[in-house]
């Protein structure tokens, strides 16, 4: 079921429906397709006029050669020609752009796809989607010109999405936030290939540490469930669910029956799959940004290194509120830093490193902490805008970044100036955030994720467990 | 538990609702169906004679609660059709004949199977675990505490069916009053062991059988040592 590797990685692509008509859907798949395609591309339209100087043919039974992945954007009523075409062909998988479907309350179409799809063992993504997006091989079904978007760089976040749109949106927006993207899919009124498939998928994909989810409605719970649960223990899940102020009561005869809205479900359902749900695609994408790095605590203690003390308090409190643990420091720890450090810094966690704090109070903190044997996350805040720290102490951080065998989440924020400051730290390959809140639900996103793993022993949910006083 | 379940005793007993045409389980045979499972329920017997109901109060022991029987009589405390905390023989056999006048002047199309004789458990901490079928999930369970916590606060958790062991706990753990069944101003605390047992094997029944649609237990009285599934409603599609 997961081999849906020809979406991604197809030797040979028709996009049936090209066009030469500028600002069409088939002109725009085209020439992404051409832009950043590396294998075959086939123009393929009744019209038979070249498209970008390629050969158009009229049907894809004309195309001399094979054709892993076919395109499709044509006007639904004559979808399922073109589909018993592919068919014919052999085709491994169609992504099926038009609309027209059972979002208008056309079912019957969609069961005259299905059937023609199973009679030749033919995956379709879509219909009523944009389609595939994949960083790596450049297989670009998504009509959205370049003139209009910019595409994320490389990275290994991928997003699926139930909305063309948002996902085209993301493209965009993640290119603004430099987060790098590796497989982007909008998957339509998903007739066939669904949420589970895809997870499935990207799980062994190697271009793919965390996969992000924006989910409308899932039509089949527990297949998604199923696998979900399994992916989880390895490749972190996140969702955002739109939907969430609906309110899902019905009537019933029992308690449970009225006070099981559709919402609290979902939240059910995602807990039980280790699915991370999410408030909002801002949160999605800061918590996707720091799973990407792989990099995964082994104790659940986090260590707060700053020098600016406020930050460091309100992060202590972001941290409670997430049930997120400070780590204690060992005595060990503390006795090096006390020989190492002046006498106003106060050894403790949060570490105020105070204002004065310069590049090698840094280093001397972060190595130790990086030592010590509870702390499983250091998180380090960066007031920049002080006279003892400079864009090259930047460069310290980083490198001690580089050895660490321990996750390092940087909270760092300012006017213009620090933001090229912040820009470095990133392309250093550090995940900055810009507020103590963000900071902390990232850290929770990794805490959690280790724990599902288990590289870390459940210690924050069994002391839930245990009874107070 | 003692005793394996008995998917037989459930077959017969949903074979039979089905054959009268009926989706609303009657109080004794909800009551049947969880305890073929392995759930603790209160000692309890049918009574259709004034000799039997006295016989049944002495096996299931005093304290006890008489309520009617009937598939025509859903709300049996509307009806006047419940009497509770009755240890006399004379409380009870008055309490039998008006369990039946006053159900059959409540409804007097009424078909009267007989009248529940259960033993009262003594109160304790209440919970409640209940089953809703979801149309995307399937069944979802659903767990809170009892009284104002689920119906004013509605501060319950929800697991979709299978559930495991894990998820069980957790959905226990999760409620904001989970600190009442610690044990509050020098109350021993509740049986979390014991609720885990009762979910499990309420997902098993479920799982079992999908035309369950509905179920609620409520209340669970839950106790140091054990918790009794008090009193349970099922509906069927």
């Amino acid at each position: 079921m997961s081999d849906l590797d020809f979406f991604f990685n197809p030797s040979s692509v028709a996009v049936i429906g090209a066009s030469d008509s500028v600002g069409s859907i088939g002109y725009e798949i085209m020439k992404n397709m051409l832009d950043s395609f590396n294998g075959e591309v086939y123009a393929v339209n009744l019209k038979q006029r070249p498209v970008f100087g390629k050969i158009c043919y009229k049907n894809i039974l004309e195309v001399p050669k094979e054709v892993d992945m076919a395109v499709i954007a044509v006007p639904a009523a004559i979808v399922g020609n073109v589909l018993e075409e592919c068919g014919k062909k052999k085709v491994k998988g169609v992504v099926i752009i038009s609309g027209g479907f059972s979002e208008i309350g056309e079912k019957a179409r969609e069961e005259e796809l299905l059937e023609i799809a199973k009679k030749y063992g033919i995956r379709i993504i879509g219909p009523n989607c944009i389609g595939v997006y994949d960083n790596y091989s450049g297989v670009n079904t998504i009509f959205l010109s370049k003139d209009k978007i910019s595409y994320p760089c490389k990275g290994k976040i991928s997003f699926l999405s139930q909305s063309g749109a948002f996902a085209g949106l993301i493209l965009d927006w993640t290119s603004k936030e430099r987060i790098g993207m590796s497989k982007v899919v909008s998957y339509g009124n998903k007739i066939d290939v669904n949420e589970a498939d895809l997870i499935n998928y990207l799980d062994l994909d190697d271009n793919t540490k965390v996969i992000c989810l924006y989910i409308e409605g899932i039509r089949r719970g527990l297949k998604f469930m199923e696998a979900a649960k399994k992916v989880s223990k390895k490749t972190p899940i996140l969702a955002l669910k739109s939907g969430t102020t609906k309110s899902g009561a019905k009537a019933a005869s029992s308690h449970t029956g009225s006070l099981a809205g559709e919402d609290i479900i979902y939240d059910a359902a995602f807990k039980q799959a280790h699915v991370v749900r999410t408030k909002n695609f801002e949160e999605l994408f800061d918590m996707a940004k720091l799973l990407e790095k792989g990099i995964y605590p082994k104790s659940d203690g986090i260590a707060v290194l700053t020098n600016a003390g406020g930050l460091g308090v309100m992060t202590a409190d972001a941290l409670e509120i997430n049930n997120l643990r400070l780590a204690t420091i060992s005595e060990g720890t503390t006795k090096i830093l006390k020989e190492r450090f002046p006498e106003r810094v106060v050894v403790s966690n949060p570490m105020d490193l105070v204002g004065d704090a310069d590049k090698e109070r840094f280093e001397i903190g972060l190595e130790a902490l990086l030592n010590d044997k509870d702390v499983g996350l250091i998180i380090v805040i960066l007031l920049l805008q002080v006279p003892t720290l400079s864009f090259d102490s930047i460069d310290s951080i980083l490198k001690i970044k580089e050895k660490a065998d321990k996750p390092i989440i940087v909270l760092c924020t300012g006017g213009e100036i620090v933001s090229n400051y912040v820009k470095k730290l990133e392309d250093g390959g550090l995940a900055v955030y810009p507020t103590p809140e963000r900071t902390a639900r990232a850290a929770y996103a990794l805490i959690n994720h280790a724990i599902v793993r288990g590289d870390i022993h459940r210690q924050s949910e069994e002391n839930i467990g245990v009874c107070k006083g | 538990m003692l005793g394996g379940i008995s998917i037989d005793k459930v077959k017969k007993i949903l074979e039979s609702v089905r054959a009268e045409g009926r989706t609303a389980l009657m109080e004794h045979e909800a009551t049947e169906i969880i305890k073929a499972y392995g759930i603790e329920v209160p000692k309890e017997g049918i009574a259709t004679s004034e000799s039997e109901v006295l016989k049944i109060a002495r096996h299931v022991e005093y304290p006890v609660a008489l309520k009617i029987e009937s598939p025509d009589i859903q709300h049996k405390t509307d009806a006047g059709a419940v009497f509770l905390n009755l240890s006399k023989a004379e409380e009870i056999l008055e309490a039998y004949r008006k369990v039946l006048e006053n159900s059959k002047k409540y409804n007097p199309n009424a078909d009267l199977r007989g009248v529940i004789v259960q033993h009262m458990m003594p109160k304790k901490r209440e919970v409640i675990i209940g089953v809703s079928k979801d149309k995307q999930f399937g069944h979802v369970v659903m767990f809170g505490l009892g009284g104002i916590f689920v119906e004013v606060l509605k501060d319950v958790s929800f697991r979709i069916v299978p559930i495991e062991k894990e998820d069980a706990y957790s959905m226990i753990y999760e409620i904001r009053s989970y600190q009442m069944l610690c044990g509050v101003r020098g109350e021993k605390p509740s049986d979390i062991d014991a609720l885990v047992d009762m979910i499990m094997k309420i997902s098993n029944l479920v799982s079992d059988f999908p035309e369950i649609k509905e179920l609620d237990i409520n209340p669970v009285f839950v106790y140091e040592k054990g918790a009794v599934a008090v009193d349970a409603l099922i509906v069927i599609d």
